[in-house]
């Protein structure tokens, strides 16, 4: 065998085990949604539980297609360094519209990145879209949750991956931006997308008082959520497995190179595997600390990776631990801020990913800075470039997330009336109980 | 027109998204956005009957 023919060998072997690898980071990342469904069930009075199924499921079903429909051009399309406006001449960014002429959306012999790739952004878009879930459930309307998952799963969050997760968006080609596990374009979009939402949405019924004290909402199964916050671990180690491009030909990588990050960055999963753990248990150890509540325990577990997401590739596992748990104290505080200002939260969703989001971005900024970039004419990590970043992320999720629910509300299509949510709004999806042995309805 | 499948052969490995740009892609394009409208406002008038008939 010649050399050019066993390269040839070597390359349709990495190819297709690139192939393999995505499609089973994808299937694991499912996970993800299952557990959010079982946390959001979990937290959910009886009367409403299969609502937050069907929400959660149809949610996954509305975001396959939008992102099909804009998603993946659209990310490809902010990486001509502009902000606002889509650059459709991007290259990658014609080969990807599903209309165009190009072939880049369906089944290509020539091609076995593609689907995989936009397989792996679809489920992080939905990831988007169940962060967004938890803390809207008990209250907001089908079709007005599914118009905001659309549009949120399906674009808003992708313009904040053009800017700040690949080295031609602006926010990494003029500021060093580094984001490596997304904590500030997949956790703090979706965050603070959701706190746009509920401030219009309101409080689910029964949790505030007329004199402005709170009362607690219990949801029906504690079990149920702590399962479904194991099974959301599980899922992230997919979707971080994910944030790695895996060496091959038909990635774009060299053999020589190995893995590397989305930044294009040298990396492997060995340095992801290390302080996506050591961050996950600070985080619940902090939030145990602080809370002693299950319920904000578990939330400490996603605190700790999405606190040390951002460098997730860089820091020492003891500073990982450290980092995770700052995640975890933080949360329960930010919660309590926020029920202050009258926004119920029902999982703590604006907390767990938007506050700590923060601390995920900046982090790295206060202890990372300096660390260089793959290439000279990409700026170093500073703080104030990951400052920029988090303000960015913050905008990008509040503002449309505030916009279109003032929008849906005007429009009757975002919260039940209180009839309806005094007797369950189980009752106006297809009038299902989720335990009709033994359930009363009001 | 509405055979869009990519797949026109299975010699070697040459078959690519050949219908790409083509009439059908477009209408079946069109097709699953009014799907995703129409299940949105099927709930939406699930919604409002149920308030109608609740308060």
């Amino acid at each position: 065998m010649s050399p050019e023919e066993l390269m040839a060998v070597i390359n349709v072997v990495a190819d297709t085990a690139m192939e393999g690898y995505y499609w089973w980071a994808t299937a694991i990342m499912i996970a993800i949604h299952a557990g959010f469904m079982m946390y959001e069930m979990g937290a959910s009075r009886a009367k409403n539980v299969m609502h937050t199924a069907v929400k959660n499921i149809l949610a996954f079903a509305f975001t396959i297609p939008a992102f099909f429909v804009v998603g993946w051009w659209a990310y490809w399309a902010y990486q001509s360094g502009n902000i606002f406006i889509p650059d459709w001449n991007h290259e990658f960014a014609q080969y990807y519209v599903p209309w165009g002429d190009q072939g880049g959306m369906g089944p290509n012999h020539q091609d076995g990145a593609s689907g995989i790739f936009w397989a792996a952004f679809t489920l992080f878009a939905m990831t988007t879209a169940s962060i967004v879930s938890g803390s809207v459930i008990e209250r907001i309307k089908m079709s007005g949750w599914l118009i905001l998952v659309t549009i949120f799963g399906g674009f808003i969050w992708i313009v904040g991956a053009g800017w700040g997760w690949s080295t031609g968006g602006w926010l990494v080609a003029d500021w060093g931006f580094r984001d490596v596990c997304a904590a500030g374009v997949v956790h703090m979009a979706a965050g603070f997308f959701a706190l746009g939402v509920l401030v219009n949405l309101g409080p689910r019924q029964g949790r505030f008082n007329a004199d402005g004290s709170t009362n607690e909402v219990a949801g029906h199964s504690g079990p149920m959520a702590a399962a479904g916050l194991m099974v959301i671990i599980l899922g992230f180690f997919g979707f971080l497995g994910a944030c790695l491009i895996y060496p091959s030909s038909m990635a774009g990588t060299s053999a020589d190179l190995g893995w590397i990050n989305i930044y294009g960055i040298k990396s492997n999963l060995s340095a992801f595997a290390f302080n996506t753990l050591m961050g996950m248990a600070g985080g619940i150890m902090a939030a145990w600390w602080v809370t002693r509540d299950a319920f904000w325990m578990m939330g400490g577990a996603l605190c700790g990776i999405i606190s040390v997401a951002s460098g997730i590739d860089l820091w020492y596992p003891g500073t990982a631990f450290v980092v995770g748990a700052v995640g975890g104290l933080i949360m329960p505080y930010c919660h309590k801020m926020l029920t202050s200002w009258g926004i119920d939260d029902a999982v703590g969703a604006v907390s767990v990913h938007g506050f700590v989001g923060i601390w995920g971005v900046m982090s790295v900024g206060i202890l990372l800075g300096g660390y260089p970039a793959p290439s000279a004419d990409i700026p170093a990590i500073t703080f104030t470039g990951q400052l920029v970043g988090a303000i960015s992320f913050f905008l990008l999720g509040f503002v449309p997330g505030y916009v279109l629910s003032w929008i849906l509300n005007k429009a009757g299509m975002l919260r039940y009336s209180e009839a309806i949510l005094e007797m369950g709004v189980d009752k106006t999806e297809g009038d299902t109980q989720a335990y009709p042995d033994f359930q009363k309805t009001a | 027109m509405f055979d869009t499948s990519p797949i026109d052969t299975w010699e070697g490995a040459a078959a690519v998204f050949n219908n790409a740009g083509g009439g059908g892609v477009v209408v079946w394009f069109l097709i699953l956005l009014a799907l995703m409208i129409t299940v949105i406002v099927a709930a939406a008038r699930s919604e409002k009957a149920h308030e109608r008939e609740h308060g």
